[in-house]
């Protein structure tokens, strides 16, 4: 049911990722949740299947206060909204650039920081020719084709297919 | 209960210029009902990790 209109002029942006969204009107819902496990490294070395979403960060509900709806809205929508010129640079992990009214938004954001520095550890070359040589899953994988799952315990790769 | 009456005259914007809306944001320009929101940042000690470069673990 159209309550509101919406008149935007110019809205200019450079990248939309990650499950992000410009909603221009109305809409009812809003459900957007965002999980980040970010590994930095002092030097580039990253493997496709680092990690889990195991951690407490990611799973451990966040407890809301309890919605009281004992006010009766009513609204009366005159005028449309009006926006002359917007400019994002960048919208990312389930944001949402939203131009209109809603009724209900719910928004999660989990995120885990690991940095990893070199300290004083130095590599022989054989070292170094096996961190690059690392096979990374999946990356020749021809399109469709299933890709196999790896894990790393112990530093032992363990392969298991999903 | 209480009523609440609300008149949405003008809303009009010139311009908003904004760097960068991340991590489950919301940017609204009207109105909203009920808005919940819920951010965890975890950067445990052990996230500074220290030394030769190694795999996490998934258990990680």
């Amino acid at each position: 049911m159209l309550k509101r209109c919406s008149i935007v002029n110019e809205l200019s942006g450079i990248t939309l990722s990650f499950s992000s969204v410009y909603q221009l009107g109305d809409s009812q819902t809003i459900l957007s949740t965002t999980k980040a496990y970010a590994v930095q490294r002092e030097k580039e070395f990253f493997l496709s299947s680092e990690g889990t979403f195991d951690s407490d960060v990611f799973n451990k509900t966040v407890e809301l206060p309890p919605i009281k709806r004992n006010v009766i809205v009513n609204r009366m929508n005159l005028s449309p909204i009006r926006v002359n010129c917007m400019k994002v640079q960048a919208t990312a992990f389930s944001s949402i650039i939203h131009i209109g009214n809603t009724c209900n938004v719910y928004m999660d954001s989990r995120v885990k920081n690991i940095r990893q520095l070199e300290g004083d550890a130095e590599y022989s070359e054989e070292e170094l020719e096996e961190i690059q040589e690392t096979e990374i899953p999946g990356l020749e994988a021809e399109d469709e084709e299933p890709i196999e799952f790896v894990e790393f315990r112990d530093g032992e790769n363990q392969n298991t297919i999903e | 209960m209480m009523n609440l009456q609300v008149i949405n005259r003008e809303l009009s914007v010139g311009s908003i210029d904004i760097e960068g809306v991340a991590s489950a944001s919301l940017v609204l320009i009207g109105d909203a009902d009920v808005i919940q929101l819920a951010s965890a940042f975890d950067t445990p000690p052990e996230s500074l990790l220290i030394g030769p470069f190694v795999p996490l673990s998934p258990e990680g």
